[in-house]
């Protein structure tokens, strides 16, 4: 809570201050948009490309099954033949190792992108969050001014009322004063109403800001789970790829092979999943968040000076006490936390 | 395996240095891939990035998952993405401390492996020594399965182009991918079946065949290979080992304490054949390596690590 209760927070408003403050959460928050297309057309790319890289690597499972069967078959004519077409196929029979090492490796390189790409989404979630702090302690600032300024209208208005009731006063001395009072109650309206468009401006694009922070954290948490089990499943079967190479494809490789390509089924399953989220998030998500920054920027038209001049006493004494009642109903709900 | 990450920096400095020590020779994968390799796994580059720290337990090498991850890393690294700054990455550190180490080792990490060699996982290359006749020397480098770093090397005279291999009228050759496939499938098989294997696939003559293997490394607290006497896990201890079969060689030496000399392997006609094991070791080893070897009738080099090397 602020230590000086009758002071204004933060930096002197004035309407250029407002305009640039509007404006720049207005660019903020289309650069942010912008990022966050980016980041759901990346995540798209990621996700097909892992998905591919797991689909052709299990693909081998069918090779590796016929070799299985070929190194298996124990009849006399195969026991026979082997030899010749053993000579015959020195060149032309392809090492499943060989394919499955480079596949694995291009995977491998799939899951490190995936896994920075996840470190750039945390960070613009952070930096979204940020912003939401910011339009947060901005929008206290603003209720907080807003009083102090409502409480100053207030006790300008008493001070000219008790003017013309003061005989002890000259008419001089009350001109002086009621010029005096005059000024300072035109002068806090404004601010009044400055104030209150400044917390008008924080509320509206709060729910714009929370909907990108959230929508980044989705694509944080569902990548950064995605890659935790991917990566699990892909080493596993990389070590078993690797580690049992030195057999040259021998039969007692080839089952232990299957099993880490049986993990990554379980992979490719879950990537399939994930590239279905993704693919949703941009077809739905997107548009709505375009709709909520684009819903934001345009709310809250500035107070102009015309409008200000417009108001008679008794209006400004309303709008005075409407601000202190709404600045009252502000403090119960962010003392109930519905803010 | 996997080690605590405190332990992380000193292992791979300490194979680092063992691999300086030992100063392999072409016959092995090259040095400075080795070396290159390691610092992007020590932490003080690339942060906890490429964890987790993995390790072969019976080799004490590094497992191939980890190794690999610094290749994918370098794929990355070598698409000159626009990298963070440091203003970036400390107000990155300021929103989250883990997230701001984490992108600074990544952008530490890719300023190296853009300008690295890393070890391949599987790699073929050729060229010719001579045109007419045509004499090629074939390379094949390897993670081994078990965690070594192994390279096969093939000197081969040829009657031309054959099916593998097309030699291009400056001397260039150009391998068919087949060629690869059958190294990685006979790479570890014995170096005699390896010898007929790659005659009969090439056409060509082998004058020359080798096999030399980094590693293992062994240190305190690691599995213990219950063979060879305890007291070779009291320090660092790195060995190379080389096989070669050739006309180049006479008679058949063996001077490897820790594989057996075994039956009479089939020796191509005209070769001779020699294996050979060397040692890295530090000072508490090194000692017990010499008495080792010394038990199996042989004298091994042992060369020490930390060290000034003494001329051999």
């Amino acid at each position: 809570m602020p230590e000086r209760p009758n002071q204004y927070l933060g930096e002197a408003l004035t309407h250029a201050v407002l305009q640039r403050r509007r404006e720049a959460v207005r660019t903020h928050q289309e650069e942010a948009l912008t990022e966050v297309q980016g980041h759901l057309s990346t995540q798209r790319v990621i996700a097909n490309e892992l998905d591919d890289g797991i689909r052709t690597l299990s693909t081998h499972r069918e090779e590796l099954h016929r070799l299985e069967s070929e190194a298996n078959d124990g009849s006399l004519l195969a026991a026979l033949v082997r030899p010749f077409t053993a000579r015959r196929t020195a060149l032309a029979r392809s090492s499943v190792t060989e394919a499955l090492v480079v596949r694995y490796e291009a995977v491998s390189v799939r899951l490190r992108e995936a896994t920075a790409f996840s470190d750039e989404l945390k960070l613009t979630a952070l930096e979204l969050q940020q912003e939401v702090d910011r339009l947060h302690r901005e929008l206290g600032e603003s209720l907080h001014n807003q009083r102090v300024a409502a409480q100053r209208v207030l006790q300008a208005q008493e001070a000219l009322d008790a003017l013309d009731a003061n005989a002890e006063l000259s008419p001089e001395q009350k001109d002086r004063r009621r010029d005096r009072f005059g000024f300072d109650l035109r002068t806090e309206t404004v601010a009044l109403d400055l104030h209150k468009a400044a917390s008008e401006h924080c509320r509206n694009h709060l729910p714009a800001a929370r909907s990108l922070r959230d929508t980044v954290l989705q694509l944080h948490e569902e990548m950064a789970a995605y890659v935790l089990g991917a990566t699990h499943t892909v080493n596993a079967a990389g070590r078993r790829i690797q580690g049992l190479g030195m057999l040259a494809d021998a039969p007692t490789v080839v089952a232990e092979l299957q099993e880490s390509l049986d993990a990554l089924q379980e992979a490719m399953e879950a990537t399939a999943a994930y590239v279905e989220t993704s693919q949703d998030l941009v077809a739905k998500v997107l548009p709505e968040l375009a709709a909520r920054v684009a819903a934001a920027g345009e709310a809250g038209a500035a107070v102009t000076e015309a409008d200000l001049r417009m108001l008679n006493r008794e209006k400004r004494r309303a709008m005075a006490e409407r601000a202190l009642r709404e600045a009252a109903e502000e403090e119960i709900s962010d003392l109930l936390g519905d803010l | 395996m996997s080690l605590d990450a405190a332990r992380i920096s000193p292992y791979v400095r300490a194979l680092s240095g063992a691999l300086d020590a030992l100063a392999p020779n072409d016959e092995y994968v090259p040095l400075a891939e080795a070396k290159d390799h390691l610092h992007a796994l020590d932490p003080a580059v690339s942060g906890d990035l490429l964890a987790p720290y993995e390790i072969e337990a019976s080799t004490g090498m590094p497992a191939y998952g980890w190794l690999e991850r610094a290749r994918a890393e370098a794929v990355l690294a070598r698409r000159n993405a626009p990298e963070p700054s440091d203003a970036e990455i400390e107000r990155a550190r300021g929103l989250d401390g883990a997230l701001g180490a984490r992108m600074q080792a990544r952008r530490d990490l890719h300023r190296h492996l853009r300008e690295a060699r890393l070890l391949p996982s599987l790699r073929l290359h050729g060229a010719a020594r001579r045109l007419e006749p045509v004499d090629a020397a074939l390379v094949y480098d390897r993670l081994a399965p078990d965690g070594r770093w192994v390279r096969v090397r093939a000197e081969l005279r040829l009657a031309g182009t054959t099916d593998g291999i097309r030699v291009r009228p400056q001397g260039r050759l150009v391998l068919d991918p087949a060629l690869q496939h059958l190294f990685t499938r006979h790479a570890t098989v014995a170096l005699g079946g390896l010898w007929e294997t790659l005659e009969r696939a090439t056409g060509g003559t082998l004058q020359r065949l080798s096999r030399g293997f980094l590693g293992p490394f062994w240190y305190p607290g690691m599995e213990r290979d219950p063979a060879v006497p305890q007291a070779l896990y009291s320090g660092l201890l790195l060995h190379s080992s080389i096989e070669v079969f050739g006309t180049d060689v006479d008679g058949d030496r063996h001077l490897d304490p820790y594989q057996s000399a075994g039956a009479a392997e089939t020796v191509p006609e005209g070769c001779g054949r020699y294996r050979e094991r060397r040692f890295a070791a530090t000072a508490a080893v090194e000692p017990h390596v010499q008495a080792w070897s010394q038990d199996h009738g042989m004298k091994c080099v042992v060369v020490p690590i930390g060290r000034r090397r003494r001329r051999l």
